[in-house]
């Protein structure tokens, strides 16, 4: 929806279309993070910073609220080798702009009230955000609508050809349309969609479980605590690390796994129990809780990693912008800042070099 | 009876106003609602509240089709503390 919003604002007409509403897919499922630090700094920060001026610009006052929050996170540190890491990490940003401060394992116990004595410590990320997907995205079909843009809502694409004039014509069993512009924008349906014009794109889903407990406002976390460590084996389920956040209504929402090409929703017991077993080692007083609910979301990942966006190296008019993995609300708004300047103007970024769909797609 | 006070939810507190607003916007399925009012989403997880938002949809938009009046069912199937997930034998 971010490359509509940004092609209609460049004058350009546009139709979403959309298998199901606005929150059916991974945008609907996630926990609308906007993860600016990170490990290793990189593209995807990159992304996600030029993304957080974007949020902040529509979040005032263009947009109304969507409950755009810069609450930072903790990154959260079990080692001292860990913490020796950490270190180093940020003597390696200082003066780059990002905002990283050490945390002692003192410092961090009053931050983060009922977190555990073990820890060695913590990196704060300051300018790490979140916001609420659904108030987001509807906003945005808001805006994109002003500007004349269109719907398609509950259609499925089936069919996409090409007239000999070079217009796509798009058939979803309720309607027929035509354009010189298609982009596929598809998340994880972005496979099926490219090979409906003869084009592999290397979009596979990525399964991540959130358990969701009952409301604790007792246990408010005031930011969103992340695991330092990346997602490792566990004993018997998917690999996982560490993600705990609190809800705005109250509710505690604890991930995540990393799975391989796994695109059924179904639960795994023992992924969330080792989700469950590692979120006790930062948290010990997560044993007393209740959980409600525990969900499946599909990540769109691609088959590097990195996103997908720019111009098809074979199809003239096809464009991606997909494969954003976990990174989705992290990278939404410049992804679709980049690609319709790329379509409305003809300008490249230098920056999209990187995410060429020229790198899977060769003629 | 005023719709701003005919509550539909009543875990999370949420008014037949506010399923009509959802379905007035543009979602069709009980899942799509779920998300945009939180509808479904408290203690009993849509036991009590499922097919009354399926029955305001059926009743605003006519018949459905299964996959779009149910809610996606998920475990656990109440409220289960994380130390007994924990404990469970698996067999």
């Amino acid at each position: 929806m971010c490359v509509a919003y940004y092609l209609v604002k460049a004058g350009l007409r546009t139709l979403n279309i959309d298998q199901g509403y606005i929150t059916a897919g991974t945008s609907g499922a996630g926990n609308g993070n906007i993860i600016v630090g990170n490990r290793q700094p990189g593209l995807l920060a990159e992304l996600a910073r030029r993304s957080l001026l974007e949020y902040e610009r529509m979040g005032n006052g263009e947009m109304g609220d969507f409950e755009l929050e810069r609450n930072g996170s903790y990154l959260l540190l079990e080692t001292e080798a860990q913490a020796e890491e950490a270190r180093q990490l940020i003597a390696r940003q200082e003066g780059r702009g990002l905002s990283l401060a050490y945390l002692s394992a003192g410092e961090l116990a009053e931050a983060v009230p009922g977190v555990s004595a073990k820890l060695a410590g913590a990196v704060y990320c300051r300018d790490d955000c979140s916001l609420n997907p659904l108030l987001f995205l509807r906003a945005l079909r808001r805006r994109i609508q002003d500007h004349g843009g269109g719907f398609a809502f509950y259609e499925k694409v089936g069919k996409i050809q090409r007239t000999p004039s070079g217009l796509f014509c798009v058939y979803t069993g309720a309607g027929t349309y035509r354009s010189p512009v298609v982009v596929d924008c598809a998340g994880v349906q972005a496979r099926p969609i490219a090979s409906l014009l003869g084009e592999q794109v290397p979009v596979a889903p990525n399964k991540g479980h959130i358990v969701v407990t009952e409301k604790v406002p007792h246990l408010r976390i005031p930011a969103k605590l992340r695991d330092w460590a990346d997602a490792s084996d566990s004993q018997e389920g998917e690999p996982v690390n560490t993600v705990i956040e609190s809800t705005a209504a109250g509710n505690l929402l604890i991930g995540k796994s990393e799975a391989g090409t796994e695109s059924s929703a179904s639960v795994s017991l023992p992924t969330v129990r080792a989700i469950l077993d590692r979120a006790l080692r930062f948290l010990p007083c997560l044993r007393e809780v209740k959980v409600i609910r525990i969900y499946t979301g599909l990540r769109p990942r691609s088959g590097d990693g990195l996103p997908i966006i720019g111009a098809s190296a074979i199809t003239a008019g096809l464009y991606y912008a997909c494969g954003h993995g976990g990174d989705g609300v992290s990278s939404a708004p410049e992804t679709g800042r980049l690609l319709s300047r790329r379509i409305a103007e003809g300008r490249s970024e230098r920056i999209m070099r990187e995410f060429a769909p020229a790198r899977f797609i060769k003629p | 009876m005023d719709s701003d006070k005919l509550v539909v939810c009543r875990c999370e507190d949420v008014t037949l106003a506010e399923v009509l607003a959802a379905i007035r916007e543009g979602a069709r399925d009980v899942n799509s609602i779920k998300r945009l009012t939180r509808a479904g989403m408290g203690l009993c997880q849509g036991c009590i509240c499922e097919s009354l938002l399926e029955g305001i949809l059926r009743a605003e938009c006519g018949a459905l089709p299964a996959a779009k009046a149910f809610l996606t069912a998920r475990p656990p199937l109440s409220p289960i503390g994380v130390i007994d997930i924990l404990n469970a034998k698996t067999s």
